[in-house]
């Protein structure tokens, strides 16, 4: 079945720090790349991703690669629509959600993909719909079952 | 392509089983053909190379996960 993903840049910095998850965070990105799984993320993902690198300084020339190539393969960055952002001040307010995992969610939403979030408070504020789920270890069971 | 650029003409040899491949897929424009199947290569090496840099990246233990990093900084108010 062909995805389009919107993942969210907790669950990319699992797959280059060393956490609990940080396995099955490789396995999901692995799965992408050899199945041409096509990544759709607004342009802050990688504002976000390089700002947590320099917190737990990790070495931003790899961190970059890893970007650049996954950019020229997999992973479509887009300025979201005003459209978007226009929904935003209802969606935070109705759920006591941020801004910022919140204009993940509708930009996944207006782009017809699944929001992979390992944000569980978030997750469990909003409505369960198929453009959202939460990550976890068995991300590729509940991906492709 | 462009028309004010000239056309380069080069002569590949290739295998019978590409040549049967060629003839039976009716590929006219042969160098469209080998620009795909380039980029396809290209492809294959990068989703390779993306794979392995991702596996032997020199991880550390976070001072900040990921999850709380990155709430940290979607939570501030304006």
């Amino acid at each position: 079945m062909n995805l389009n993903l919107t993942i969210d840049a907790n669950v990319f910095l699992q797959a280059i720090l060393e956490e609990e998850l940080t396995s099955a965070a490789i396995s999901l990105f692995e799965h992408i790349n050899n199945n041409d799984v096509q990544i759709i993320n607004p342009t802050i993902f990688e504002y976000e991703v390089i700002n947590l690198s320099i917190v737990n300084k990790l070495d931003l020339n790899i961190v970059d690669e890893i970007l650049q190539k996954y950019k020229l393969i997999n992973l479509k960055v887009l300025f979201p629509s005003l459209k978007c952002f226009k929904k935003i001040d209802n969606f935070t307010q109705t759920f006591s959600t941020d801004f910022y995992t919140t204009l993940y969610h509708l930009f996944a939403i207006e782009h017809n993909s699944i929001f992979v979030t390992a944000d569980a408070k978030y997750y469990s504020k909003v409505p369960k719909s198929k453009n959202i789920i939460l990550f976890s270890k068995d991300i590729l069971l509940e991906l492709w079952k | 392509m462009s028309k004010d650029k000239p056309l380069k003409r080069i002569t590949i040899t290739v295998s019978d089983e590409v040549y049967s491949e060629l003839k039976a897929h009716k590929i006219k424009n042969v160098s469209e053909f080998m620009q795909d199947a380039a980029l396809e290569k290209l492809k294959n090496i990068c989703q390779k190379k993306m794979t392995q840099t991702l596996t032997n990246f020199p991880r550390k233990k976070p001072i900040e996960p990921s999850v709380s990093g990155v709430r940290k900084r979607r939570e501030i108010k304006i």
